[in-house]
């Protein structure tokens, strides 16, 4: 359970430090900054057990190159999931940079600092989000 | 599991500096802005890294099932 949570706990106490000191888009930045951080490791766990997984289809495959056609399924099913994951990591990374230009425009006076509000509460549970699904994959097995 | 503790290694170490810059008070709002460009220029360089390590990894699954349907196609049946 904490193994599974552990990249969201983290998360989570970074975000809760990054209130020291600073103000409202200060804070913000910060919260980027720490979502970043979160999804360039879940993004790097991603394709180191990308290769782990290949590999152990390549050893299984050179053990028994009759069962070719069961580990090229599972190969196909395990690049649609990494797909997604994907796509939802790079989703997340996009929604940062929503949110550091809501935090320049609320800096600049130009929005209303609750729209900087709802952007970050949208930008953290979306981080979370994809975290724990990459940690599903790659650890939750 | 490996993987696993890897990334979170990986995320407390891109964590602690931060971590120790705010619990010491040292950080200003500049300097939080100037982090979230830094962040945001790791997740890119992460994903390039990411994307060649794995674009690697399936050309060499890709290669091995070709040889391995070759050797099951020349010995026929179940490639005994």
């Amino acid at each position: 359970m904490i193994r599974r949570n552990a990249p969201l706990l983290l998360f989570a106490l970074a975000c809760a430090l990054s209130g020291c000191g600073l103000s409202a888009t200060g804070k913000a930045y910060m919260t980027c900054a720490t979502a970043d951080r979160a999804l360039a490791a879940s993004r790097s766990t991603l394709a180191a057990y990308t290769e782990a997984y290949q590999d152990a289809l390549g050893a299984e495959l050179a053990a028994d190159p009759a069962r070719a056609e069961d580990v090229a399924a599972r190969a196909t099913a395990f690049r649609s999931t990494r797909g997604k994951l994907r796509l939802a990591i790079t989703s997340a990374h996009a929604a940062v940079g929503v949110c550091e230009s809501t935090a320049a425009l609320v800096e600049s006076r130009a929005a209303d600092p609750a729209v900087l509000q709802d952007a970050i509460k949208r930008l953290l549970a979306l981080v979370a989000a994809v975290t724990r699904d990459v940690a599903a994959l790659t650890g939750g097995r | 599991m490996e993987t696993a503790i890897a990334g979170i290694m990986g995320l407390i170490g891109a964590l602690a500096p931060i971590a120790s810059k705010l619990l010491a008070g040292q950080m200003t709002d500049e300097e939080a802005r100037a982090e979230a460009r830094a962040a945001w220029d790791a997740f890119a360089a992460a994903d390039v890294a990411a994307r060649e390590r794995e674009a690697a990894s399936d050309a060499k699954l890709d290669r091995a099932l070709a040889a391995a349907r070759a050797l099951v196609a020349t010995l026929g049946g179940d490639g005994s």
